[in-house]
């Protein structure tokens, strides 16, 4: 896409995502930025109707996402660090993983106590989604 | 994770090249913080990295790496 990969550096300590180093990366974000406020002025000047001023922003932002993505896939980084944001993100996903099932015990066991039973869908396709990517993981990276 | 097993004579072999950390790190495409564990033998590199930093200090792997069991 655009962005440079030079002119961010990935976020170590702070969660995920990018952090720019260089001016130009300072100016993109700017211009991202000024991309969703400029789109959303736009779709209200021309009284576009909410469900679709929402579903444009919605896309402007998915596109924000792949290009981090995409300049993140790109930033160089040594083995040491990949060896070591690997483990960072394992620990990541180990406290996800225990904290999403610690929602789904206290989920059913406080519906249970009030008649019926019931969790949040979302948590349970997260669980599930995770354990399909570990297993696509495991597949591709230890048996293929 | 093993956090190395061995002492490496990189420092040694790389002031022999009159060679700072820096250029090191840029001749084997990686950063300086990595020649830096490297050379307190803090990192176990992978095949390719030892063969690399070898091959730039006009080395060989054993020569370098000393295993310590």
């Amino acid at each position: 896409m655009l962005g440079n990969p030079k002119w961010f550096k990935r976020r170590k300590y702070t969660g995920w995502g990018l952090t720019p180093i260089t001016w130009q990366g300072w100016v993109y974000v700017g211009a991202l930025l000024f991309a969703i406020f400029f789109i959303s002025a736009v779709t209200v000047w021309l009284n576009v109707p909410t469900v679709y001023q929402i579903g444009i922003v919605l896309l402007v932002l998915a596109v924000i996402v792949l290009e981090t993505i995409d300049i993140s896939a790109r930033i160089n980084s040594d083995e040491r660090e990949t060896v070591h944001e690997a483990l960072s993100e394992r620990n990541a996903a180990w406290t996800m993983a225990v904290t999403l099932m610690g929602g789904i015990v206290f989920q059913a066991i406080v519906s249970v106590l009030h008649g019926q039973l019931y969790v949040d869908p979302f948590i349970i396709a997260a669980v599930l989604g995770g354990v399909i990517a570990k297993g696509i993981s495991s597949w591709y990276y230890i048996d293929k | 994770m093993e956090k190395g097993c061995f002492e490496t004579r990189i420092k040694e072999f790389r002031a022999r090249r009159g060679w700072t950390q820096e250029q090191l790190a840029t001749e084997v495409g990686v950063s300086r913080e990595t020649i830096i564990y490297l050379e307190r033998g803090k990192y176990n590199p992978s095949l390719k990295l030892a063969f690399r930093i070898a091959k730039a200090l006009l080395s060989s792997i054993d020569e370098l790496f000393i295993f310590k069991d």
